[in-house]
């Protein structure tokens, strides 16, 4: 190795950068798709504008059909009906509501993107800085195989930048003007996903390139066997992290809030950002799940090391994770339905769902035996008992057991949103009067599904074992090594420290400096 | 109005079952429901015959027993209505620190309680012979040989055990050693005529993947002298 980096390693260097940045651009890419939905939501309330909605959805269903067509893959025509799917929807039924505080929510949030822009670039460029350091091998494999694509990166890089400070400056002079203002938004959106779906492009090479990839054309390169895997789940993670960021946000806010109003407002505004959070989240699993059947398909022995072998474990803490994610969420919504006056009688469900709950979290993360690898002996003087599971019940450790209890946990989430809506349509919403550690959740969730992207980041990266680009460039650094479970906690963990500490400075700058000029002026 | 009372008078066995079955009718709670839930851990799973099937050892009674204290824990605070919160901006951002601070513990903690495996490279870089080079490939997950096989216990189960298979190899194809018979099985994999019976073709053909020069190592080291420090399996 060329190059390290003094006390801390070079590769410890470069997966703290990359990781900080892919948390900031999670947010600033996650977080304006419902900014630009908040902002259209709280719109003058209108007729439904047809003759604008259905050549939309029209020409929509046309591009998706193509593209059902044109698609290599079956995994690859389940997606893009999928994202269809969502887009249509939204498209025929999302409608101005005129509740003004959904301006308000867009317009608050989109000021500490603003100031988290910044932070994901600088972060971006010390991860560049890294690799050509360091890495240099690696930079210049993945600059000769991607030299278009990073030149489309770097124009969209600009664009992107133009179009967000197009959208936040102009919010007040294009007030009466907003389908103009809108469409800056949502041509923000696209340049921003288009820049995700690039790096995804790089991203899911290194661990799936395809065969002869040397001389491979750039559309085989960048269409590799996890790309669109790979999009669609990091497309509707974003959304996920977004709101439940704003969630965070709201959360602080509506605990320091002096007035009335302030109060309501904001625990409006976390209820809006959880709701968001876990609508895409019951779809994230499934997205999961597309994008280890394409890892599965593209090589066997790839998912055998994730899931039976050296990285077993890390999917029981992913197990972990993820139902914590869930029972912080439904505990939120039981907090959401105690303050809907009349909703005494709906209490009653709570404890059995969550007792369900529970259960379905103990099958998932359940393990098959108590060995840190598929070669692992069975410790001298241990007995075989204590650390494999009882032949008779040895199907809870397999996949269709964890699936069953995935789902079962997704279907109760859901069933808590039906008694919510249930019990609003018999009493009213007693906004700013919820019970304070229903806000400790929303910063109990967005803890967790940071350190959740961190650990299955690593799982990605881990995956690629002793090479830079799995069977393509080989890591001959002294770092070549898998990185056992805890020492890839205590990494995960520093690097979500360091992430909630630069998101705290944002947060101070954006709505409690700015609010205070804002007072005073 | 004797029958009636009679009805009501509760049979013995009941009574038994009643008596039995009383304090823990005084159970209630997540306190209540936790230590039931313990007792099975530790008290039923340990009266439940071994070759029963069903009786959970030790670490996973300690698996279980984490999850039941968790969901106590969660369970009691389903139980709170309110809970106080600090007035000023600084408790407030006190106390979400602390909140914060502690899940992310608590996430790092699981991750460092449960099994770990050896992360550090090879210290050695001294040339291999073929026994060690093979022992190395088979170890290796690329091509990961020891995914369905095992050698002296360690290893998959899809595939037959490789212990010792110097002195079956021979036995298998009329007119083939060994060392033959091993070479050809390597290369052609499923496709090759003779499958172990009661085993699935599922071998994909590795002479495609591997070298002559690798195929030979690997048969080195199954045929050859078993190497001490365990499995020398890499990565």
């Amino acid at each position: 190795m060329p190059i390290d980096v003094p006390l801390i390693g070079a590769r410890n260097a470069a997966w703290l950068a990359a990781q900080l940045h892919l948390y900031f651009a999670a947010f600033v890419l996650g977080a304006p798709i419902f900014i630009v939905l908040c902002e259209y939501l709280g719109n003058r309330q209108g007729p439904r504008n047809w003759r604008i909605r259905l050549p939309l959805v029209g020409t929509f269903a046309l591009l998706a059909i193509v593209a059902v067509l044109l698609a290599e893959r079956n995994v690859d025509r389940i997606i893009i009906l999928l994202v269809a799917s969502i887009l249509l929807a939204t498209l025929l039924f999302v409608r101005p509501s005129g509740d003004q505080r959904f301006e308000r929510l867009a317009h608050e949030t989109m000021k500490v993107v603003t100031i988290a822009y910044s932070l994901t670039a600088i972060a971006g460029g010390l991860f560049g800085l890294i690799l050509m350091g360091p890495y240099s091998k690696v930079a210049t494999h993945l600059f000769q195989q991607f030299g278009p694509v990073f030149a489309i990166y770097g124009l969209l890089f600009f664009v992107e930048t133009i179009l967000m400070y197009l959208y936040w400056y102009s919010w007040e002079p294009l007030a009466q003007r907003k389908g103009l203002h809108l469409s800056i938004g949502v041509a923000l959106n696209v340049s921003g996903t288009v820049m995700m779906l690039l790096m995804n492009a790089v991203g899911s090479y290194m661990l799936t390139p395809p065969g002869g990839s040397e001389t491979a054309g750039i559309w085989s390169l960048v269409n590799n066997a996890t790309w669109s895997g790979l999009n669609l789940h990091r497309f509707i993670a974003n959304i996920t992290f977004g709101g439940f960021m704003v969630a965070l946000f709201a959360a602080f806010m509506f605990l320091t809030a002096r007035s009335r109003e302030d109060r309501a407002f904001y625990d409006w505004m976390g209820f809006i950002g959880n709701f968001i959070g876990v609508a895409t989240l019951m779809i994230l699993p499934l997205a999961g799940y597309i994008y280890a059947k394409e890892l599965f398909l593209y090589d066997a022995v790839i998912s055998t090391f994730l899931m039976a072998d050296k990285l077993s474990f890390f999917f029981v803490v992913q197990g972990v994770l993820v139902s914590m994610l869930f029972l912080g969420a439904n505990y939120y919504m039981w907090m959401s339905i105690r303050r809907i006056s009349g909703a005494e009688s709906f209490m009653g469900y709570m404890r059995p769902i969550f007792g369900v709950i529970f259960v379905a979290t103990a099958i998932w993360i359940t393990p098959q035996n108590f060995l840190s690898d598929l070669a692992a002996p069975i410790p001298e003087g241990v007995s075989p008992a204590d650390i494999l599971i009882p032949d008779q019940v040895a199907f809870l450790g397999l996949m269709m057991a964890k699936a069953l209890a995935v789902t079962v946990i997704i279907i109760l989430t859901f069933t808590t949103y039906m008694i919510y809506r249930r019990a609003l349509s018999r009493g009213e919403v007693q906004w700013g009067e919820i019970a304070p550690q229903s806000q400790y959740a929303l910063v109990f969730i967005p803890a967790v599904a940071v350190y959740t992207m961190g650990l299955m980041g690593a799982i990605r990266e881990l995956a690629r074992q002793d090479w830079h680009v799995f069977k393509v460039l080989k890591d001959n650094t002294p770092y070549a090594f898998t990185t056992p479970l805890a020492d890839v906690s205590i990494t995960v963990g520093i690097v979500t420290l360091v992430f909630f500490t630069f998101m705290a400075f944002i947060f101070w700058v954006g709505f409690k400096l700015g609010r205070a000029g804002e007072v005073r002026a | 109005m004797r029958g009636r009372s009679e009805k009501e008078r509760p049979a013995g066995s009941q009574m038994a079952l009643a008596s039995v079955l009383g304090p823990f009718r005084r159970l209630k709670g997540p306190g209540g429901v936790s230590l039931l839930l313990l007792l099975v851990i530790w008290v039923g799973f340990a009266l439940l015959p071994e070759d029963s099937g069903v009786s959970f050892g030790l670490l996973y009674r300690v698996f279980f027993t984490a999850i039941v204290l968790v969901g106590a824990a969660f369970f009691w605070l389903l139980r709170q209505e309110r809970v106080p919160q600090p007035r000023s901006s600084a408790g407030v951002l006190g106390s979400v620190v602390l909140v914060y601070l502690a899940t992310v513990s608590l996430m790092v903690a699981a991750g460092i309680v449960l099994p770990q495996f050896e992360g550090a490279p090879a210290e050695s870089k001294e040339p291999l012979d073929a026994v060690a080079r093979g022992q190395a490939l088979f170890w290796n997950t690329n091509p990961g040989c020891f995914l369905c096989h095992s050698i002296d216990g360690s290893g998959g189960t899809r595939a037959p055990d490789l212990t010792e298979v110097a002195s079956r190899a021979g036995q298998r194809v009329a007119g083939l050693s060994a060392g033959e018979y091993l070479q050809e099985k390597i290369k052609a994999g499923l496709t090759y005529q003779y499958t172990v019976p009661q085993y699935s073709p599922i071998m994909p053909p590795f002479g495609q993947v591997l070298t002559e020069e690798q195929i030979k190592d690997i048969i080195a080291y199954l045929v050859g002298p078993r190497l001490k420090g365990g499995t020398g399996r890499q990565q």
